[in-house]
């Protein structure tokens, strides 16, 4: 009777509201899983524009267990010669006890890099710039780490909000927000993508030129996702699909 | 047998005289009336006061509650959930009727107004199952809960008719109710936690979905006892 009532009373709102209360309402998932992390981009040391082919990774060390790819994947995979680590959400940094390890970084052709990592509870994200040399050169390689973003910013930039939503075919009412390092370089260049900030569940403040076009690029689950933006104005939403395989983990 | 049959005729005639100004005396009208019924129906059950001002007007004030809840009333199109839709709706109520045909007083017209202490529904989305972010297995904190709100709170103007005489000829009757409020603009919002914390942006979208549920139809009827 309780039921039946209630029943009566939702159909006769209905009646009177016709729109469904859930219609185009989405379920928007943050995909801030993992907190903390490193963000490593390889490049070759004889020109920052190119990027190693066959880039492998190995993580070893005291956490090595615990960490993952920034997508959640325990299989580590480069695209566009960058890929993000971070400990589980389980294994949080603390002060007395910071995340470590340790990752061997290799390519055909190139001399291999270790390189230990230590993530701090204070220090959300860094920037492991890797540059490999190749074998046959007398070049060696090298590595820099620097956790604060870079200063873009000119007398010609404006601070322009970019906010960021991933979206799946076969789950049409959801909507991600990926947290993640952003690239960019100006459309059609040669130059080398530049590292630009981090983007913090979809949303990003960069410093940019009106009237240029621009390409944004981040890597995520072994995959790399550019989108392409004329800037005219201080704020644009851009929907980025993230395809089946990567939207089926979820 | 002439004048007997005269005399028949004029006694037959004094008696309905007086019998009819008997008859007159018993059919006047009784003011003033007052009754307390209960009542049901879709804005819950309560009870009302009931003061007949005049043959045509009367005024009545009362208080209706319904607390309902159902249970995965909407499914959620690729998110395996649990959810529930609780209702919650009390008011305070003065009405006043109007009997506007002599002919016809089982028919009134009702307008008044209700303050809504209480008037507002709840969704809440609970995942089930097991989720994973990539190969991480996630806890249900970690994949958190979704809750959308609409809150319908203050005055509302009430217009209707009413079925049935409003005051039982003897002890009790039963009368009828058919009408509706109009309902404040609801206030909305929607929260989440864990993995959806990132849901309050939909409440755009929630509220302009709501803006529509304005009108709150009354069916009722009234068990009523005369005091």
């Amino acid at each position: 009777m309780k039921k039946g009532a209630f029943v009566f009373t939702i159909i006769a709102l209905f009646f009177w509201g016709c729109t469904k209360p859930t219609n185009n309402i989405k379920v928007v998932v943050d995909a801030n899983v993992i907190k903390y992390s490193a963000m490593i981009n390889v490049t070759d040391v004889a020109n920052s524009s190119v990027v190693p082919a066959g880039l492998t990774i190995n993580v070893s060390g005291q956490d090595a267990d615990a960490i993952y790819e920034i997508s959640g994947k325990k299989d580590f995979e480069f695209a566009g010669g960058i890929i993000s680590l971070g400990p589980s959400p389980t294994r949080v940094p603390t002060e007395s006890s910071p995340v470590k390890f340790t990752v061997t970084i290799s390519a055909p052709g190139y001399t291999a890099i270790t390189q230990d990592i230590q993530i701090n509870a204070n220090e959300i994200q860094q920037v492991v710039s890797v540059s490999l040399a190749k074998t046959s050169t007398k070049s060696t390689g090298s590595v820099t780490i620097t956790s604060t973003p870079p200063n873009t910013q000119t007398s010609e930039t404006s601070a322009v909000t970019l906010n960021f939503t991933g979206t799946c075919s076969n789950k049409s009412d959801f909507e991600f927000k990926p947290s993640n390092y952003i690239f960019y370089k100006e459309h059609n260049s040669a130059e080398a993508y530049q590292y630009i900030g981090y983007m913090n569940k979809g949303a990003i403040t960069v410093q940019l030129q009106f009237g240029k076009t621009y390409d944004f690029k981040f890597a995520y689950g072994g995959q790399t996702y550019v989108v392409t933006q004329e800037i005219n104005q201080a704020d644009y939403t851009e929907t980025v699909d993230l395809g089946d395989t990567l939207c089926d983990t979820f | 047998m002439k004048k007997t049959f005269l005399v028949l005729l004029c006694a037959v005639a004094a008696i309905s005289s007086v019998k009819a100004q008997d008859m007159s005396k018993l059919q006047s009208p009784v003011l003033h009336q007052e009754s307390f019924q209960v009542t049901a129906g879709t804005q819950g059950i309560g009870g009302e006061f009931i003061y007949e001002l005049s043959q045509k007007v009367a005024i009545r004030s009362g208080l209706s509650f319904i607390p309902l809840s159902m249970n995965n009333a909407f499914p959620i199109s690729g998110l395996n959930s649990d959810n529930k839709l609780t209702a919650n709706f009390s008011n305070i109520h003065f009405l006043a009727d109007f009997t506007p045909f002599k002919g016809a007083s089982f028919l009134r017209l009702v307008g008044g107004a209700a303050y809504f202490m209480q008037a507002k529904g709840d969704f809440a989305v609970q995942p089930t199952g097991n989720y994973n972010y990539g190969d991480i297995a996630l806890t249900p904190a970690e994949t958190g809960n979704l809750s959308l709100n609409a809150n319908w709170s203050g005055v509302a103007p009430y217009l209707g008719l009413g079925f049935a005489h409003l005051f039982p000829r003897h002890f009790f009757n039963v009368n009828l109710d058919l009408g509706s409020y109009y309902l404040p603009a609801p206030q909305t919002s929607v929260v989440g936690t864990g993995l959806l914390d990132g849901n309050s942006s939909q409440n755009a979208q929630f509220r302009k979905n709501m803006s529509g549920y304005r009108f709150l139809p009354v069916a009722q009827l009234n068990f009523n006892f005369k005091l």
